[in-house]
């Protein structure tokens, strides 16, 4: 086994040693509840293959747990991610974190608890009025700790760009200079930022609007549910959530996808530099995320036609800097860098790719008369498992892989090398299997499949095994390495 | 950065000068007559004139700040009690009805506003942020409220008031959104040349950047 002695600590300026440990229990945290969800996750395909028996109800309950656990987890190990590696280049104040991680972890015992032990299945969209109306299987109470649970983890995200930005300020005076607009209109900047801190800034621009909106319309719903005649106008509602929870979601590759910007030139030897694309294409992301939800609306024909387009628009044009600016230069700076491959690039590599190609369903389903026909098909959670699933998460399983890798040059050896093609062969699997359900307009959210749907629900669980095997391995690594570097 | 003797003078004529031009039954008359002059106007004109007037007395209470409003808890806990009385409708209401209320309106609305003025340049960052965006979220359900109220909630007003205060509310949610994003995004920049000297910057600086 590698020497382990040197490892986890790789930080490199002295604002990156606050709250080290609890990014490494978040990741690690992190992990373990992928785990769980997958697990989660294979039990809803066995279901609806027909290889296990579940009744609708517990169906429903597991995947509100599945979609609102995996939300969750994408958020924290991209907060971990970013906190990180903001901390070397501003000042951050490590009680925030440990606070944030308490909000957290509160907010994810009151989930919990609303959907096991209250029995809530609403989806971890809540869409306005459905947690009111349960039909009879669970109690309001049961809704409300659920929207309670939401409302402290976005308490916890409020907490952690508000210290963010603090310290971004601190440094660069305000977030335009940090988003580098100086350089992007000017042409030059004296005190140019690096990438992380233009990540950084513009996910705490378009994430803190996504929070405030998210909080007003959970308090919305909250009131709702003891005060049934307080009504709120269902399109108005289904706005807000769907504001909320696209950039909430698209807000934690944004944060992961700083890992890449930092730890991808160790390997390289090429600095990553923020230029003006690079400004120009974070600005106009930051503006992007905000504008694009509409595309979750397209089936709702009483909305102003403008934000349809917008929504159909935006979504051609959020792809692209995205691709231009990471994924494109990605490929340049790996070119003749004659770099060696170990875990850690790999996976940081493979999560560009997810990211990418990812996003590419999402644009196809953005196309107002494709999305008529597959929104409400697999097809969707295709998209979502690509991106998060081979996106964020191997992102950050790159960072924990980087963030436990020894000193001396490993390679990719056996074990890692058969976890990481588990988890890529599987995580793609799964993902191309959900497309292929769209493609044959099987039903998404259905507990109960036909007969007919079967052998790709069977051939899903089948890669969801394999992956879950995959993220075990890297996952064990991890937590492996941590214990090996305390006890030495 | 010590202020003016006239700067401070300046400001308590101000605040009261308008707390005494609220009180003019002309004002008051036309402003309660409506919602939204009442809600939206005379209020928040009050807790203005109370900020001017906390503003100006802010180095003479110095001392007495930093022994009992540490951080800006106290200052803000007795504000935010102040102004929840004055959210719910009822109490709105009886502003109009019983002079005893009115009194408490003109005298607890300027008190909270002082207390912001001496709370925020006391506060950590982090504090004022999150009392900024749970304002703003909370104007947001307000808005709603008032909107989506299927009763009439003030005996002395319509309810097409509501539903305009409802509206104007939500116009002052956006107003203060924008406003408080504007500091952070676009606010006087002061580049520091290391990470270093950054840090030591915002360590030495009392509370740090604003946000």
């Amino acid at each position: 086994m590698a020497n382990v002695s040197a490892l986890v600590d790789r930080s490199t300026a002295v604002g990156a040693k606050p709250a080290l440990t609890a990014v490494k229990l978040s990741m690690g945290l992190g992990g373990l509840a992928l785990v769980l969800l997958m697990l989660l996750g294979l039990c809803m395909r066995l279901a609806q293959g027909g290889l296990l028996s579940m009744e609708p109800e517990l169906f429903y309950e597991i995947m509100t747990a599945h979609g609102a656990g995996m939300v969750g987890i994408a958020a924290l190990t991209g907060a971990g991610i970013m906190w990180f590696f903001l901390a070397r280049h501003v000042q951050l104040t490590a009680a925030v974190y440990w606070l944030m991680l308490c909000c957290f972890l509160l907010g994810v015992a009151l989930v919990l608890g609303a959907i096991f032990v209250g029995r809530f299945a609403g989806a971890w969209t809540f869409l306005y009025p459905l947690p009111a109306h349960s039909g009879g299987v669970w109690e309001t109470g049961a809704a409300a700790v659920f929207l309670a649970g939401l409302l402290s983890i976005g308490t916890a995200f409020l907490l952690f760009y508000l210290e963010t930005g603090r310290a971004i300020i601190a440094r660069y005076g305000n977030l335009s200079q940090a988003l580098a607009w100086p350089l992007l209109l000017r042409g030059s900047q004296d005190d140019a930022p690096p990438p992380a801190v233009v990540a950084s800034a513009a996910v705490i621009v378009f994430n803190g609007i996504g929070i405030v909106v998210g909080a007003a319309v959970l308090a919305i719903s909250l009131i709702n549910l003891y005060a049934p005649s307080f009504t709120i106008d269902p399109l108005l509602a289904k706005n807000m959530i769907y504001f909320f929870g696209h950039v909430f979601i698209n807000a934690t590759i944004y944060m992961a996808v700083i890992a890449v910007y930092e730890i991808i030139p160790e390997y390289t030897g090429r600095p990553w530099k923020t230029s003006r694309t690079f400004a120009a294409a974070w600005s106009a992301i930051m503006l992007m995320v905000l504008a694009v939800y509409p595309h979750h609306l397209l089936q709702d024909t009483v909305m102003p036609g403008w934000a349809l387009a917008i929504g159909q628009v935006v979504s051609y044009a959020a792809g692209l800097p995205v691709i231009v600016v990471t994924a494109f230069s990605l490929l340049v700076y790996l070119t003749r860098s004659g770099m060696r491959w170990d875990l850690a690039s790999a996976l940081l590599v493979t999560g560009v790719f997810g990211w990418t190609a990812g996003v590419m369903p999402a644009i196809v389903d953005a196309v107002i008369v494709v999305n008529r026909v597959m929104h409400n098909t697999l097809w969707v959670p295709g998209h979502f498992h690509f991106y998060l699933l081979i996106g964020e998460m191997a992102m950050a399983f790159g960072f924990m892989a980087w963030l436990t890798r020894a000193d001396v040059p490993e390679g990719l050896p056996g074990a890692s090398y058969w976890g990481f093609l588990a988890y890529l062969i599987g995580g793609t699997g799964v993902a191309v299997t959900f497309l292929i359900g769209g493609a044959m307009s099987v039903p998404r959210r259905w507990a109960v499949h036909v007969p007919e749907w079967f052998m790709q629900d069977r051939a899903a669980a089948f890669f969801a095994l394999i992956s879950i095997i995959g993220t075990i391995v890297l996952l064990g690594r991890y937590l492996a390495r941590l214990a090996a570097a305390a006890k030495a | 950065m010590k202020k003016s003797g006239a700067t401070a003078g300046f400001q308590a004529a101000a605040g009261a000068g308008v707390i005494v031009a609220l009180m003019l039954p002309f004002s008051r008359g036309r402003l309660e007559a409506t919602l939204v002059g009442h809600v939206l106007v005379q209020m928040p004109l009050l807790v203005l004139a109370g900020w001017l007037l906390g503003s100006a007395l802010a180095e003479k209470l110095e001392r007495v700040m930093e022994q009992w409003n540490r951080f800006g808890v106290a200052g803000f806990t007795f504000a935010i009690f102040v102004m929840l009385f004055w959210m719910v409708p009822r109490s709105v209401d009886t502003a109009i009805a019983h002079t005893g209320y009115e009194i408490f309106k003109f005298a607890g609305l300027p008190c909270a506003g002082a207390a912001l003025a001496l709370s925020f340049p006391r506060t950590i960052p982090l504090l004022a942020g999150a009392l900024k965006a749970h304002f703003v979220s909370m104007l947001a359900v307000l808005a709603w409220l008032y909107t989506a109220a299927p009763v009439r909630l003030c005996n002395s007003y319509l309810a097409s008031d509501q539903k305009m205060l409802g509206a104007g509310t939500a116009l002052f949610a956006c107003a203060f959104a924008i406003y408080w994003a504007l500091g952070p995004l676009f606010g006087l920049p002061k580049p520091q040349p290391t990470i270093a000297s950054g840090a030591a910057a915002a360590r030495e600086a009392p509370g740090g950047a604003r946000i």
